[in-house]
């Protein structure tokens, strides 16, 4: 039995009673220190998944931010209160696609007070990994386990396009083509990485397979659509030509970890990477190499989320913080790197050819 | 539910437990409540969250690993939760840090599990090869873990259907399960959870024979796989019912993975009412409850007196005594009619029911006999003399004498014997009846007139295990898998059809003719599998045309006797479909004893198992 002992305000409690807490959804909005998406909308606003996976409750919170400076400030405007979610993306300016890991794919609305709600949900055999959207779309794209879904938030009934005799293990990622809405790419433990086109009598076929590794992330060139990327986890990056299929263009040992997402910078050959470290890669895949041009270690943790508001590339992690990369300012730091060792060499060579003169 | 899912004998049914798989629940306790309203007996979740990526390797890890323990009383971690590890860890990746961190994540999550006291971790097999994987766990298991681990595969592997898989990528998962619990020597805490597939890629019978001969512990059923009735109410297809009813003898538990928002427990529902629809005891259903695989040291009836438990448990047969009875009858009434009072001696009566079915046999004829009860057991004698004072009016002459000493001062028509044990000629039958037939007449005929033993090579790991599990302090290992056992069996696949192995016929006049016996027997296995043992069966000829048959092929319609008998191999044998399995099977004898000894001669050759009757035999001696 509790006792309040009113001279000092001391709660007392039996010592070797277990405390009796509330286990419903909190209600003030808490932002729990593993950061797991990020995604911006073409208003410039951004959303951010919090959650406590490694506590008593697992709860899930999705912020809602008006620009992507009160996103690097984390000061959130909106919010939803759920279980744990692992992926979100921005539907349309005011819809969201939020996979929880109960295997509910919430959509949300926000709406004009800056309130976030549900409006319908598709629920799923267990937990959503990893979504994705098309533009001007009102499908979503899920996988759970070893079957993909693509469900139509707007059609009055919950029927939706089930894919579950392809991928011979669990999926651990899909992207979609952006502006084809039959077109997707899927990935994962059954170190396939499969590429739909829902048009073809074949819906889908075997992009890549890789010989040692599981899939764990997939992500296509929406600049260059012959070009899809995927990670493993062993930290490798394959460019991957979709017309030359079952052979990768180049690879890359991007990290010591599991490859956990990679984001492309929409408006370039650049894509970021992250795993099971602190580090972004930043890479370019032009001219058919992966280049590293940056990696970031600022993160205090590991890093889960990225996405990129125009070239600014925003990544967020399991240190509660929010990390901004211009991309462009790097790049050009780095190219000016590339010019003074190139520099550096060839005043070598020509001290070289004095010295023999 | 009677409203809803008609039929069913609510006395006669199967208990069906139920659990329910619930994906990272906001609360575990609400979850636990929520099976619970819906009717579900446990629930399997995560104990860590999929999502909690953790570097265990590099740093000492102090962070939290899940969820408090006080969430829960133990007694509710111990009985209501399957702990499901994280699927991705996979510790036999050839890439080092992959290897490395999933080692240290497993063993975290292991050691969490085992602190919570969950009864069983479920660990989801993605490949063939697990040699990491089970290299730990025996490890886990061998030391003081006591939890159960449920290996998780799909009973078809999609790989077999998927139109993306080419021939060299097709998998059987049986061979992924069969890999690992040969690393783990056949743990017995090592079980199944098969996915059931839907009904496009029903696995062939013996393959789902197969299954039936592995320790499955559940099986997980997709609610996708549901359809709906007339009623508009969820039901299996016929097809799954018949998969369910076949592993309902095992006892399995079920476990409903769903992603219905509505009313689940229709679900768990369903399930109950299949423990009732499907379940079919025969009528010696409640005579055998608790018996399964149970492991039972065959009879020695000559050197040990029987109790009257197992007479009782004998006399329950209503089926053997009537072909019994009919037997006699048959061959009393072919006892010339010059011969005015057939003499009928009953040779190891036990506490009388031959001698009772002799005295009705003679009453159906009008015809009057002689009948001897020749009976060496004091203690059953002192029953028979109750009887014959009591019920059969002194018209049974009673012996407490050894049947192969006995000296008559009549010669029988028809001696009549159930010596008979689960092989036919393993309690000693054809020694005794040798004896026996001293006092039978040269036209005499013995019931049973002959017995054929047979054999059959079968998987089961579970009586392999029992067998290694229920040692006795006073005997080796290898003792134990030197003894044939009679079980009645469950957990088992059985690889071919028996085949005859050795047949004894009486009487046997020839008196250079000797029961020691030698046979080879050829096997074909149609499918991968493992050999464990060979299982055992007879049948006999009682008289013209009445037999008794254990045989599966022929066996005597709802009979409760005799168990069939297991002949165990020391070590089990990975064998490959389409290969022959070749065996050779004594029987052998001293002045003593008598015994068995068998030997496997392909496609892997063994040594000779039992020789000399080191580890087992029939003694002769009373």
């Amino acid at each position: 039995m509790m006792q309040h002992r009113e001279d000092d305000n001391i709660i007392l409690y039996p010592p070797n009673k277990a405390f009796e807490r509330t286990l419903n959804y909190s209600e003030i909005p808490v932002l729990y220190p593993s950061f797991l998406f990020l995604d911006f909308n073409s208003r410039k606003e951004a959303i951010l998944g919090s959650s406590n996976v490694n506590g008593t409750l697992w709860e899930g919170t999705t912020f809602w931010f008006p620009s992507s400076e009160d996103l690097k400030d984390l000061n959130w405007s909106g919010f939803y209160i759920g279980p744990t979610s692992s992926d979100a993306k921005f539907l349309n300016d005011n819809g969201i696609a939020l996979a929880e890991d109960t295997g509910d794919l919430q959509i949300l609305t926000i709406n004009e007070k800056s309130n976030i709600e549900s409006y319908i949900f598709f629920r799923h055999f267990s937990r959503i990994p990893a979504i994705a959207v098309w533009n001007n779309c009102t499908k979503v794209l899920t996988c759970s386990d070893k079957t993909i879904m693509v469900l139509d938030t707007n059609a009055s009934t919950k029927i939706s396009e089930v894919y579950a005799n392809y991928h011979t293990e669990a999926i651990y990622s899909v992207d979609s083509l952006r502006c084809q809405e039959n077109c997707f790419v899927s990935c994962g433990a059954d170190r396939k990485a499969l590429i739909w086109d829902k048009r073809d009598e074949s819906i889908a076929s075997v992009l890549y397979t890789n010989e040692f590794a599981a899939l764990t992330s997939i992500a296509w060139n929406q600049m260059e659509d012959n070009y899809i990327i995927c990670g493993t986890e062993g930290g490798d990056v394959y460019l991957i030509d979709k017309r030359e299929p079952n052979a990768f263009v180049d690879v890359n040992h991007a990290l010591e970890s599991k490859i956990h997402r990679i984001s492309f910078n929409p408006n370039s050959n650049q894509l970021a990477v992250c795993g099971d470290t602190n580090d972004v890669i930043i890479l370019n895949c032009a001219q058919q190499t992966l280049r590293k041009v940056y990696d970031n270690k600022e993160h205090k943790g590991i890093v889960r989320g990225l996405a990129w508001n125009e070239d600014i590339l925003f990544s967020c992690g399991f240190d509660k913080m929010c990390i901004v990369i211009d991309c462009e300012y790097f790049t050009k730091l780095k190219d000016i790197h590339i010019t003074l060792i190139n520099l550096f060499h060839e005043n070598i060579q020509i001290t070289d050819k004095i010295y023999k003169l | 539910m009677g409203d809803i899912y008609e039929s069913g004998d609510q006395d006669k049914r199967k208990p069906m437990s139920t659990g329910l798989y619930i994906s990272c629940p906001h609360d575990i306790k609400s979850a636990l409540q929520y099976a619970f309203n819906f009717g579900y007996h446990f629930v399997i979740t995560q104990i860590t969250h999929p999502s909690y990526a953790r570097d265990v390797l590099r740093n000492k890890f102090t962070g939290p690993i899940g969820r408090t323990d006080r969430i829960l009383k133990c007694s509710e971690w111990g009985r209501l939760i399957v702990a499901e590890l994280t699927p991705s860890i996979n510790v036999d990746s050839e890439i080092d840090h992959v290897h490395l961190q999933s080692k240290a994540q497993l063993l975290q999550e292991l050691g969490f599990a085992y602190h919570l006291g969950v009864p069983a971790i479920q660990i989801h097999l993605k490949q063939r090869n697990n040699l990491n994987l089970a290299r730990i766990i025996y490890q886990k298991i061998l030391s003081s873990y006591t939890l159960s681990i449920w290996l998780t595969i799909p009973m078809v592997h999609l790989s077999r259907y998927s139109t993306l898989c080419g021939p060299d990528e097709k998998e059987d998962t049986w061979d992924w399960w069969n890999d690992f619990r040969i690393h783990c020597r056949y743990e017995k805490r090592l079980g199944l959870v098969l996915e059931l597939p839907d009904v496009k890629h029903i696995p062939s019978p013996c393959e789902i024979d197969r299954w039936l001969g592995e320790p499955v512990k559940a099986l997980l059923i997709n609610t996708s796989l549901f359809i709906l009735n007339t009623h508009g109410k969820p039901v299996l297809p016929k097809i799954h019912q018949e998969i369910i009813q076949k592993f309902m003898a095992l006892d399995v538990q079920y476990i409903i993975k769903t992603n219905s928002t509505g009313d689940i427990s229709m679900y768990n529902k369903y399930i109950s009412f299949l423990g009732r629809k499907l379940y079919t005891p025969n009528e010696n259903e409640a005579v055998y409850k608790g018996m399964e695989d149970f492991l039972q040291n065959p009879l020695q009836p000559l050197s040990e007196h029987l109790d009257t438990n197992i007479y009782e448990v004998f006399e329950k047969d209503q089926i053997k005594y009537t072909t019994y009875q009919n037997a006699i009858q048959k061959a009393l009434q072919a006892v010339p009619e010059d011969i005015e009072t057939p003499v009928l001696m009953v040779v190891g009566p036990g506490r009388g029911p031959l001698v009772q079915a002799s005295l009705n046999v003679s009453y159906i004829l009008h015809r009057p006999i002689k009948l001897y009860a020749i009976e060496k057991n004091p203690f059953a004698v002192n029953t028979l003399l109750d009887r014959v004072e009591n019920e059969w009016g002194n018209k049974v002459t009673l012996i407490n004498e050894d049947m192969r000493v006995y000296n008559p001062p009549d010669k029988a028509d028809i001696i009549i014997s159930e010596l008979l044990g689960s092989f036919g000629d393993n309690e000693l039958s054809p020694e005794c009846l040798d004896g026996a037939q001293r006092f039978l007449k040269k036209n005499g005929v013995s019931i049973p007139a002959s017995y054929t033993s047979y054999i059959a090579p079968i998987q089961s790991t579970k009586i392999f295990n029992e067998i290694l599990s229920n040692r006795p302090a006073d005997k080796s290992v290898l003792t134990c898998f030197e003894t044939p056992y009679v079980v009645h069996l469950v957990n088992f696949y059985k690889i071919d059809e028996p085949k005859a192995l050795f047949t004894f016929s009486h009487p046997n006049w020839n008196q250079y003719s000797s029961n020691e016996r030698f046979k080879r027997l050829s096997f074909s296995a149609t499918q991968d599998c493992l050999l464990t043992a060979f299982v055992g069966f007879f049948d006999t000829v009682l008289y013209g045309e009445i037999i008794l048959s254990t045989n599966p092929k022929n066996h005597t319609e709802n009979m409760a006797s005799w168990f069939p008998i297991i002949f165990p191999l020391p070590e089990p044998m990975q064998i490959k479909g389409g290969s022959t399995i070749q065996v050779a099977f004594w029987r052998a004898e001293s002045a003593d004893k008598v015994w068995y000894e068998w030997c496997v001669e392909s496609p892997m050759k063994t040594n000779i198992v039992n020789p000399n009757g080191r580890s087992y035999f029939i003694t002769k001696i009373c």
